[in-house]
């Protein structure tokens, strides 16, 4: 199962669920479904949310049991 | 699911008046031949796609994205996956009890070659993207 910390990076850089989804191109609903560790996204999203934060892919998401 | 906002909701009850409007108009004014409300149907398809396309393309928000072409995929792979044996064995089941030659058997030599069209394109497409190194 891949489960990320996407809800942690963008509560601390004080962002919005709209804000980020505007930033990486994708909707809200999809955000929100990230964080909620629902939603695995595509390697090119996972970069470009990586890449806002600062982060590299692998401190992001990660890969454990499910 | 698309994002619903007022220009995708406004196309959306659009598409819905005309449609209730081609029942209510069938039920008031019979006698109105099919090919009118087929040329009437096409002209509203094709000017409901290009407002469509303009809602989309001209949107500052995101209205469908990864996500929601993924869904798509997976609802259309769900409903061809049940629909598929569904249509065949429909179809053969009506023409093992229908009578030679009636309608009925035509339908169901329809069902099967819907369904075995189905199929093919199916088969077609799976081998054309696994050639193309998708």
């Amino acid at each position: 199962m891949i489960r990320n910390t996407v809800y942690e990076l963008r509560s601390l850089a004080r962002m919005t669920q709209e804000e980020l989804a505007k930033a990486v191109g994708v909707t809200r609903q999809t955000i929100i479904s990230l964080e909620k560790n629902k939603y695995v996204p595509s390697l090119e999203l996972g970069f470009k949310i990586a890449e806002l934060f600062g982060k590299r892919v692998d401190e992001v998401f990660s890969h454990g049991p499910s | 699911m698309i994002v619903m906002n007022k220009r995708v909701l406004t196309l959306y009850a659009g598409m819905a008046v005309f449609i209730a409007l081609v029942f209510i108009v069938e039920a008031l004014v019979p006698g109105i031949p099919a090919t009118a409300y087929i040329v009437a149907t096409v002209c509203a398809g094709a000017a409901f796609f290009v407002v469509g396309r303009r809602v989309f393309n001209d949107s500052t928000e995101v209205l469908s994205d990864e996500r929601d072409e993924r869904n798509d995929a997976r609802a259309t792979a769900f409903a061809f996956r049940l629909l598929t044996p569904a249509c065949m064995l429909a179809g053969m089941a009506i023409g093992a009890t229908a009578v030679d030659g009636s309608t009925w058997q035509a339908v169901g030599r329809t069902l099967v070659a819907v369904g075995m069209a189905f199929l093919l394109i199916r088969g077609g497409a799976s081998l054309y993207l696994d050639r193309k190194g998708r």
